[in-house]
């Protein structure tokens, strides 16, 4: 039999040695002990070390260890898309072939699973959600499993349900660690963890072993600033940033804020990208790479910008708004100063925080109501895919998915899917959301949120602040930060400025695309009536602002609640359409879309539009049929069904026009009307609302 | 699903995992060997889990069962953690032979050849409590199922659990009619337990604990006639007496599963009366089954035979020849006072023909024979003197030498 060799320290430090290309390069604090650990005794641990501690060097020696010594393939789990390459790079140094398979590169993993089983990877890097993807799991990973004989979790605090950000695919992640037979070494590595999330760790993952370092940051220079309003943290940026050290990046809580912010930036002269979950792979690949060669400043991101992003020489993390904890915010502040001398981490705290968390948090978990009718629907069927629920419930597309994936992960799930489809299992008659536990996981979000706030406004040191809210008791007072040796930027930005800024906000108007395609699954009768081929679409509209957002948002839901929506809009809405947007060509009348509950409100803002750009309002379009309120209407099937046979055409113009809503949310009823002026005979149909209320995870 | 980490040393030494077989897991039987000799060094399964594997082999010999073999099949980890993963997702659990849960009639019956582990969904303490076995073809005629469907709905009245194999045709019709009338049904998968799991048609009996469903097979395993062969002998030893429906003549999974329990004398056999020609269940009268009178008003006219013996194939008595004990063919009453002569060093010498074709120790020997230290070392010097076995040595074992004849 091929007895598996033991891997002495003399042995372990020639390897590094060897691949580092340096003579003299040494084991950093608890390298070693985590190597000896997971290769000797073939242990599963968990090493919870700061940033930039050097994990990727325990984790390849090891590779390289278990590709000799067993002819086995390291498999590393990492939220990381950003700097596959640096990764894969870096495993080159030390001799290993190592190979991604993502949501980008499809197309290849025929090849890589061949590779894979021909034994010519030594390392595989994976994205956990990659877990959630049956046909990666079916097709790939359970054949290629046979090759596996180290498994490497990054980021392994999103394991546990304290984590500020526990993913679902985590917790396939977690059932999948549970089962597995304990002689196959696992290292687990987290740089964020406080005493809790390792005990809860530890609870699910007993048998395994804890090793942990110190957190601080030497090189970090940490300062906190209140702005309440949106426009004044605009003009801190612009003015701010360009005094900063190379490049860096800006967190900011929601998809829009991205855009907005990095066309701010972007106005001022400052190069920046938006970044957030709502891109495609290939394009969050490129942007990250165009941050870490510097071909950009700042890079603005939310969250979905990897945890495991590794660009050591990142100058600066601000945030636009305040984060969720201080995990987070360890986490995210961690990505700075690890290569370089001076480093800032800024956190800028906003009036708009509470609330959008506050949003997050009664978001995080499926009400009562969509799980009984989720579980109701499935367990009438022997088998049943995601578009005949839709038929069938009226939910948003993402929070029905959002429900089934937690359904799916729970410890006893009562749903599984297989061959495509939802099916119902043993455990789903006896399955009851736990309350309970989920009453405690929103009040501990509650109390994070609580100690961030905690952070914005302490006097103390804030590098010892954040590390003793990590129950590292190696901490003390860092000398460097603003607290400790007072602010490093003094000069204020300017008045103009900040008014630049607030101008910027009330321009930030948004392109209404409308929809192009019919919902899935319309009855055969209404197919005609919902087809959009390419004569019926209306062109790209326009939105004037987000609903309740900095800017004219606030405005329209306060005048949407009082029922008339005053001149100052019909002010902005005309000088968008004048001077910025400029549809071709032009539209020569006015219609609008009319309402049965509040008949008057639109149609007498159109008009008073119609007049201020000197072209005809016409009562065009015409509710004959008392639909539900859109806006109860939750996914494209009832969205689309809602409006057909709900409006005609009364009397049109062969010309051009603007027609006019004032909430826009699934953009079916514009879509609708629009197809219907199209077929009575206008030339071109531009569709321009006040307001857009659709969420960012909206379909 | 709790495992722990004897569950997955068993787990990863006896199943197939994968579409891969450059590596074939244990047998049944290579596994009893395997376990049988880590008892006798008083290993633990879980202890080949450990970075001392090495050394806690270094002892192991065996001429099919290399210490490469199992290396590579403990090397499985990953793959059986993700397989694992999946199957509980469905509300797949895993039991093994020391699982309070597996059905001791299997172990009492088959011994060795008990399957090492058993996959299952579903209420497992209906693997305990016995039942009726119910037999029979995957294609029926419409009466047949007719009468099928009945015969499940008369069992369900009397309380008895219907135990099949979940295959098309009799074995279907019978669970599902016991369930309709609320009864409860075990069923024997040789193939497909994952998908059965999640079918519709099991989801309301699996829920309200009516059903079980148990497989030796991988979860995902598709259908396998060797492995649906291997399957019918669980299907009687968990039950308390088998109904044969109809089985065609001298052929098939019916026919062979119904002359395999004859044989071994596991449970009374029934047949439905069937003349025609081409039907099995006359040619099973024949053999030792006995004609089904209905109505069937009374489950221990079924059970208490008095014909049933308690068989054991690896004991001394499972050995006398068929001849030398004609009143068991027929599962009639035997008694221990009727005059027996046996030969038992004979007996001893059959038993080592068939097990020691492989080196055995004389450990196994004893416990095998549930004969003292002393009678087997006896045995054994003669057996030795006479040719018929030989002594090999570290450890000290012996085994049958296949060029000579008794």
């Amino acid at each position: 039999m091929q007895i598996t060799a033991e891997l002495s320290y003399d042995q372990a430090l020639e390897q590094l040695r060897r691949s580092l290309n340096n003579p003299r390069a040494n084991f950093r604090d608890g390298q070693w002990s985590a190597i000896d650990r997971l290769i000797n005794e073939q242990q599963q641990l968990l090493v919870v070390q700061r940033t930039g501690w050097g994990k990727s060097w325990v984790y390849f020696i090891a590779a390289q260890h278990i590709r000799l010594q067993r002819g086995k393939m390291t498999l590393i789990i990492s939220p990381l898309l950003a700097l596959i390459n640096n990764q894969i790079a870096a495993a080159q140094r030390f001799g290993l072939t190592a190979v991604s398979i993502n949501a980008s590169n499809t197309d290849d993993w025929a090849v890589i699973k061949a590779r894979v089983l021909q034994n010519q990877v030594d390392v595989l890097l994976i994205a956990p959600e990659r877990f959630a993807n049956e046909a990666f799991m079916e097709e790939v990973l359970l054949p290629i499993s046979q090759q596996i004989g180290l498994l490497v979790i990054d980021e392994a605090h999103c394991i546990s349900d304290w984590g500020h950000d526990f993913r679902p695919d985590y917790r396939r992640i977690i059932q999948t660690l549970q089962v597995m037979p304990k002689n196959l070494p696992i290292l687990a590595t987290t740089a964020t963890a406080n005493q809790r999330v390792i005990d809860d760790i530890r609870q699910h993952l007993g048998t395994f072993a804890v090793e942990r370092g110190p957190l601080m940051r030497e090189s970090l220079h940490l300062q906190t600033v209140r702005l309440a309003d949106a426009a004044s943290r605009l003009a801190w940026l612009a003015h701010y940033i360009p005094q900063l050290p190379g490049t860096g990046i800006i967190y900011t809580l929601t998809h829009a804020d991205t855009e907005q912010v990095a066309t701010w930036l972007n106005q001022q002269a400052i190069s920046a990208c938006a970044y957030h979950a709502g891109l495609n792979a290939e394009t969050r690949t490129e942007i990250e790479q165009r941050l870490s060669q510097n071909q950009i400043k700042v890079l603005v991101a939310t969250s979905a910008l990897g945890m495991g992003y590794d660009k050591p020489d990142l100058g600066f993390v601000i945030h636009y708004q305040a984060p969720s904890s201080i995990i987070a915010y360890y986490q995210q502040v961690g990505r700075t100063g690890r290569a370089i001398e001076q480093a800032y981490g800024i956190l800028l705290a906003g009036e708009e925080d509470a609330a959008i968390h506050d949003y997050f948090r009664r978001e995080a978990f499926p009400s009562q109501t969509i799980i009984e009718a989720v579980l109701h629907e499935i367990n009438r069927h022997d088998g049943v895919k995601l578009n005949a629920i839709l038929e069938k419930i009226n939910a948003r597309r993402a929070k029905l998915e959002h429900a089934l994936k937690f359904l799916s992960v729970e410890a006893k799930p009562p749903v599984i899917y297989n061959q495509k489809k939802w099916y119902a299992t043993i455990n789903a008659s006896n399955y009851q959301l736990d309350h309970a536990k989920i009453a405690g996981l929103n009040q501990r979000r509650s109390q994070e949120w609580q100690a961030i706030q905690a952070y914005v406004d302490t006097p103390n040191c804030l590098m010892r602040y954040l590390a003793e809210a990590l129950d590292d008791l190696h901490s003390s007072d860092c000398g460097r930060c603003a607290n400790c040796r007072g602010s490093v930027f003094d000069n204020q930005p300017t008045a103009t400025l900040i008014n630049q800024a607030a101008r910027f906000l009330r321009h930030s108007e948004q392109v209404l695309e409308p929809r192009k395609i019919a919902a899935p699954n319309i009855p055969r009768a209404y197919r005609q009536l919902a087809s959009l081929a390419e004569p019926v679409r209306a062109e790209p509209g326009r939105v004037l602002a987000r609903w309740g957002h900095a800017g004219w948002g606030a405005m329209v839901s306060h005048d949407k609640k009082r029922g008339h929506f005053r001149d100052d809009l019909v002010a902005a809405l005309v000088e968008m359409i004048q001077q910025r947007w400029q549809p071709q060509p032009c539209p020569t009348w006015v219609a609008s879309i009319p309402s049965t509950r509040n008949p008057h409100l639109v149609e007498d803002f159109a008009r008073r539009v119609a007049q201020k750009l000197g072209i005809p309002w016409l009562a065009a379009v015409v509710k004959i049929r008392n639909n539900e309120p859109q806006k109860s209407q939750h996914n494209a099937f009832h969205q689309q069904m809602n409006v057909l046979k709900a409006f005609k055409i009364a009397e049109w113009q062969a010309e051009p026009v603007l027609l006019i809503d004032d909430i826009v949310d699934s953009r079916w009823t514009l879509t609708i009307v629009a197809k219907l002026l199209k077929e009575a005979g206008a030339t071109a149909v531009y569709p321009c609302a006040l307001a857009s209320t659709a969420s960012d995870d909206d379909e | 699903m709790n495992i722990n980490a004897q569950t997955h040393a068993i787990l990863l030494l006896t199943t197939h995992l994968g579409k891969q077989t450059e590596v074939k897991p244990l047998t049944t039987s290579e596994w009893g060997r395997f376990a049988a000799w880590l008892r006798s060094q008083q290993f633990q399964p879980e202890q080949l889990l450990s970075h001392q594997l090495p050394q806690l082999l270094s002892e192991w010999s065996d001429p099919t069962i290399s210490l490469e073999r199992i290396q590579r099949l403990l090397d499985r980890a990953a793959v059986l953690g993700f397989a694992l993963e999946k199957w509980q997702r469905a509300g797949i659990w895993v039991i093994i032979r020391s699982d309070q849960r597996y059905p001791q009639q299997l172990k009492q019956r088959l011994k060795q050849l008990a399957p090492p582990v058993l996959f299952g969904c579903g209420n497992g303490e209906l693997l305990n409590a016995g039942g009726i076995a119910v037999v029979g073809a995957r294609h029926s005629t419409t009466a047949e199922l007719a009468w099928t469907a009945e015969l499940g709905t008369t069992l369900a009245n009397h309380g008895a659990i219907v135990v099949s194999g979940g295959a098309r045709g009799v074995d279907q019709t019978v669970m599902q009619a016991a369930l309709a009338a609320n009864g409860q049904a075990v069923g024997i998968l040789a193939d497909s337990l994952f998908k059965t799991a999640l079918a519709a048609s099991n989801r309301q009996a699996l829920q309200q604990q009516q059903l079980v469903l148990v497989s030796p097979f991988n979860p995902e395993a598709g259908f396998d006639v060797g492995n649906a062969m291997g399957r019918n002998k669980y299907i009687y030893c968990l039950a308390d007496a088998a109904i044969v429906v109809n089985s065609t003549l001298n052929k098939g999974g019916t026919w062979h599963g119904a002359i395999e329990n004859l044989k071994a004398e596991w449970v009374p056999l029934w047949v439905k009366p069937n003349s025609a020609a081409s039907s099995g269940n006359s040619a099973l009268l024949n053999q030792g089954a006995q004609t089904l009178a209905e109505p069937i008003t009374d489950l221990h006219q079924l059970i208490n035979q008095p014909a049933r013996i308690e068989a054991t194939p690896l004991s001394l008595f499972d050995l006398v020849p068929a001849e030398s004990n004609p009143e068991a063919v027929g599962a009639k009453p035997t008694s221990i006072e009727q005059p027996i002569t046996i030969n038992f060093y004979q007996l001893f010498l059959d038993y080592l023909k068939q097990t020691a074709k492989n080196p055995l120790s004389i450990e196994q020997i004893m416990e095998n024979l549930q004969l003292t230290k002393p009678q087997v070392s006896e045995w054994l010097k003669r057996a030795i003197e006479a040719g018929y076995v030989v002594k090999i040595n570290k450890p000290v074992r012996y085994h049958w030498c296949d060029n000579t004849k008794i």
